[in-house]
């Protein structure tokens, strides 16, 4: 039977997800009490899925379900994604540093009252780890059988047998090396929060997308761009990327063909990374659902840096300014030179 | 006809005189991401990784010409684009050629009644398949149960088999598969004994398969289906992009459009997904499928209840694990089937 | 065997203005090349199938046609402004040329429906299909073949009625039944029923038997809202025919997206009984 099947696996994959036991444990309680004591309709977290690797995001609504959340090195998707817009039942959400940010977006844009409708049971994050690296190691998605996170070490099962150790701080994801804030700022915190004071200036890691006039190279367009299958996913899995009739999906305008020449894929990740310019917290969740391996935060994070130079404004930090885009104005620009 | 042996160092050799008369795809990786590539002397070969991207992409392009035309107040000049190139795609899996069998029972079928597809006939005539078998199934591979096999010749014009230091290749005997022989020096028939070890490795690679249970098609009320509580669940957490449909060797579905300028225009067509709600957008705003809800559930039970219903209960997956292996959020169609198939089993 | 994705030119001959808000015109067609037309009217056209109508550098659109088999050679679209195709076709004029796939899809049941009563339901654009089957039933050669026949049309204003000349000439027939009905009207002359289409069906359809089918063609709601009136009167579920619409690209069951379950619109349909509706899952 497939569900025998799934099960061997949920079992490896819990196995996986031991060794943040503790922090499992405390989301398990929380979410448990929250739940018993009818404060939330339910709890956002994340579960083990059928690979060594995959962590599903779920609202856990029954004690049952609570048991089954956790937490470790895979839990990639940015779960502000998963709220529903306000005016429903106020629900728990298990958020790390980026889950957070995106929630002071959202706050202050509207889509949701952060105050009075979401618990947050703020997790300080040493870092989500890259699987397509861990892939690419193990020389295939498909060879990966089990891996375990041992302090430093990464050990990875392959299907042949063998096992692979890899150090964990080559494995950790590019958006989460420059991350600027690791843990939320909401008043539960159900782990050691680790120190962050350091992470507040802008790391920006170099990229060919830094040169003023990438846009003229077009064989770097190319070679970045070519694979992408235009499956959207990028879009699907960003937070940010909320709107109710997205350009992508309006045929009437038809802003852009879905296929996938240079020019559409270009139109694509340009008008997207135009729409969440100074709005991106640069999660890496677009990176991490990418099933082509494009960098496709490297675009928007150029953009981004525009906007922090010219009004200050670094999205999911600042909390006493609206949105820049919402309020633009043309004399934006003197604010630079003042 | 007995299958043919050369050294796994003269691999590159065989596929030079391929290339002599066909062109030459084979799979190679670059940053990180397997894709199938022309074959020349730069590029290495990576055999035994499952592609990112299926063959589906040299029988339904992700963006195909279909007609050219000009048109001007007086005529309109109207020419067919079929594709005519001949090319060897070598070192697909052998589901993907269950896949292309798939796809041509719908898009070119042979009832008198419906209408053939002439552009996937014609990249189904022009393309040979060469496959490389599986010797070592993926953690999300589940061809066995869903009818096929890790060394299956379905679809194939000829398979290889990894003995280790050397290559066992098997043409399957279609029209074109004579002119896969090695040639010269590579001309060398198997041998009992390689023939042995052939069949164990096989036997070791369905052993593994056949752990993973058989996918039945449900019989169970179509309404009744509709209304499983897991179609909810799914739907929660899928972010509807079009990773699985895209990734998928079966996923047929397109969209059309027409490109104009100057006099000259084209209609081409380029892949499209069930997960998108402007797939089925009426222009007047009506939605069949307004929700993700809908649309989850509508690729799942095209895949595992309505192909079946119109070809002979064979399910439109071949288990090649693609899906499985790169949605973000981890729906998997061997859970959904699973559940599908435990007939009742689960109600909402 | 011929590429189905192949088009023939056809020239438009007239473009009439339907109704008062200008979204509805009719548009007159006529094959360019004669072997064309042979080959469109040898494929067996039967009233209820439809056509995808192309315009270059525009793409193609699905449309029920609105002419019958017996109009020989002569091809009439009414077209709904909606989308960018229609759209664009709305600004077309007499002389343009375009192209044409077709015919596609099952028309109406004719064989079947021999010797029976028909009532024929409809409102808005989609009573096109019912103005070719009407064109067909009541020509010289098959009315003798059709029991009773019953129209109803209805629409918002008189402003926005369909085919008004066809309609004329209908009514001075005394082998068919025409009712015709407005949602409201400023100017109430007796000419027609003040009313929605279901509370028509109420008031003057005769009680039935299953010698009587209604074919029902029209805005969702009002076929909704016509189910019930139909019951009441008699009409078996097998007896009751719709034409369901759907987005639609291919025209020839590859591209996917019109299924409804199991079921492909665009080449097992557009026509099904209310009975196989019945059958169908709740998707559309």
């Amino acid at each position: 039977m497939w569900q025998k099947s799934c099960d061997v696996w949920f079992v490896t994959t819990l196995l996986a997800a031991d060794n943040m036991k503790e922090i499992t444990q405390a989301i398990r309680e929380k979410a448990k009490l929250l739940l018993e004591e009818n404060k939330v309709k339910g709890v956002l977290g994340f579960t083990p899925g059928t690979l060594p690797m995959a962590r599903r995001p779920i609202l856990a609504t029954t004690l049952e379900q609570a048991e089954r959340l956790c937490w470790d090195e895979f839990c990639l998707m940015n779960l502000a994604n998963f709220i529903p817009p306000r005016g429903q039942e106020r629900i728990a959400v298990v958020a790390k540093g980026c889950d957070w940010r995106n929630l002071i977006v959202h706050d202050l844009e509207g889509r949701i009252d952060l105050e009075n409708e979401i618990e947050v049971l703020g997790i300080s994050c040493k870092g989500m780890l890259d699987t397509e690296k861990i892939n690419q190691s193990a020389n295939g998605a498909e060879r990966v059988v089990g891996v375990i996170c041992n302090g430093d070490e990464v050990q990875i099962k392959l299907v042949d047998g063998k096992e692979l150790i890899l150090e964990k701080d080559r494995l950790i994801r590019q958006a989460c090396r420059e991350c600027r804030q690791p843990t939320p700022d909401s008043s539960i915190i159900l782990n050691n929060s680790i120190n962050d004071s350091d992470k507040q200036k802008s790391i920006v890691s170099e990229h060919a997308f830094d040169s003023s006039d990438f846009l003229k190279n077009i064989d770097l367009l190319q070679s970045t761009f070519k694979e992408c299958l235009m499956c959207f996913a990028c879009r699907d899995a960003c937070p940010l990327c909320y709107c109710d009739s997205c350009f992508v999906d309006t045929e009437k305008s038809h802003w852009l063909s879905h296929s996938s020449t240079l020019e559409g894929l270009l139109d694509f990740h340009f008008l997207r990374a135009h729409h969440i310019a100074g709005r991106c917290t640069s999660c890496g969740t677009c990176e991490s659902a990418c099933p082509m391996n494009i960098p496709v935060r490297e675009l928007v994070k150029k953009l981004n840096h525009d906007v922090e130079e010219t009004t200050g404004y670094i999205p999911g930090i600042t909390k006493d300014m609206k949105p820049p885009k919402s309020i633009f104005k043309p004399s934006y620009h003197e604010h630079k030179n003042r | 006809m007995r299958p043919y042996i050369f050294n796994k160092s003269n691999l590159s050799a065989y596929l030079k005189q391929l290339d002599t008369v066909f062109e030459v795809w084979i799979p190679v990786t670059e940053n990180g991401i397997t894709t199938f590539n022309l074959f020349n002397k730069q590029n290495d070969i990576d055999l035994g990784k499952i592609p990112r991207t299926s063959v589906k992409s040299f029988f339904l392009p992700q963006h195909e010409l279909l007609m050219e035309y000009s048109a001007s107040p007086d005529s309109i000049q109207l020419d067919e684009c079929l594709p005519s190139k001949k090319r060897i795609i070598f070192g697909v899996k052998p589901c993907e050629g269950r896949a292309v069998k798939l796809n041509s029972q719908l898009l070119v079928p042979e009832t008198k009644y419906q209408k053939q597809d002439l552009y996937f006939k014609a990249n189904q005539q022009n393309t040979i398949l060469i496959a490389y078998g599986c010797n070592q199934p993926g953690v999300g591979c589940f061809c066995r149960s869903t009818g096929g096999d890790p060394f299956g010749k379905t679809g194939l014009d000829a398979i290889v088999t990894d003995l280790g230091d050397r290559l066992l290749l098997e043409t399957t005997g279609t029209e074109i598969s004579n002119q896969l022989i090695p040639k010269n020096d590579l001309n060398e028939e198997a041998t009992e004994s390689d023939l042995t070890a052939a069949e164990q490795i096989k036997k070791n690679a369905c052993k593994v398969l056949d752990e993973r249970s058989e996918i039945k098609v449900s019989k169970e009320n179509i309404h009744t289906v509709f209304d499983l509580e897991i179609w909810k669940e799914t739907a929660m957490r899928c972010l509807n992009c079009g990773i699985c449909t895209y990734l998928c060797p079966t996923c047929s579905c397109f969209d059309m459009m027409d490109y104009f300028e100057d006099g000259k225009g084209s209609q081409s067509r380029c892949w499209d997904s069930c997960m998108f709600s402007l797939f089925t957008q009426h222009s007047l705003g009506h939605n069949p499928r307004p929700s993700k809800k809908e649309r989850v559930r509508q690729r799942f039970l095209h895949k595992l209840r309505y192909y079946p219903e119109h070809h002979n209960g064979e399910i439109s997956c071949v288990g090649c694990g693609r899906c499985v292996l790169h949605c973000p959020v981890n729906i998997d169609i061997r859970e959904i089937a699973d559940r599908l198939s435990l007939n009742g089993g689960e109600r909402g | 065997m011929a590429n189905p994705y192949q088009k023939y030119p056809v020239r438009i001959n007239s473009v009439y203005n339907e109704t008062e808000d200008k979204r509805l015109k009719t548009f007159g067609l006529s094959f360019v090349n004669s072997e064309d037309s042979d080959y469109f009217f040898s494929q067996s056209f039967q009233p209820g199938q439809y056509a995808l109508v192309w315009i270059p550098g525009y793409g193609e659109i699905p449309l029920g046609i609105a002419s019958a088999p017996t109009e020989h050679n002569k091809l009439v679209f009414t077209v709904n402004k909606t989308g960018k195709v229609t759209s664009k076709l709305h600004t077309l004029t007499e002389g343009m040329l375009i192209g044409l796939r077709g015919p596609l899809g099952n028309g109406y049941p004719w064989e079947k429906l021999k010797g029976k009563n028909i009532f024929l339901i409809g409102g808005g654009c989609a009573f096109s299909t019912l103005r070719s089957s009407i064109k067909y039933l009541l020509s010289p050669e098959n009315r003798q073949d059709y029991n009773d026949i019953w129209i109803v049309h209805g629409a918002r204003t008189p402003g926005m009625l369909l085919y008004k000349d066809n309609f004329k000439e209908w009514r001075k027939r005394d082998d068919v039944k025409v009712h015709i009905t407005v949602d409201s009207t400023s100017l109430a002359t007796g000419e027609y029923h003040v009313g929605n289409v279901p509370f028509v069906l109420k008031q003057e359809l005769p009680t039935v038997d299953e010698n009587s089918v209604a074919i029902v063609c029209g805005p969702p709601m009002m076929i909704k809202y016509s189910i019930d009136p139909l019951k009441e009167k008699g009409f078996l579920p097998e007896n009751v025919l719709f034409s369901l619409e759907n987005k639609m690209k291919c025209g020839i069951g590859h591209c996917g997206r019109c299924s409804i379950g199991k079921t492909c619109i665009c080449t097992e349909g557009p026509v099904f009984s209310m009975a196989e509706v019945n059958e169908m899952p709740d998707d559309y």
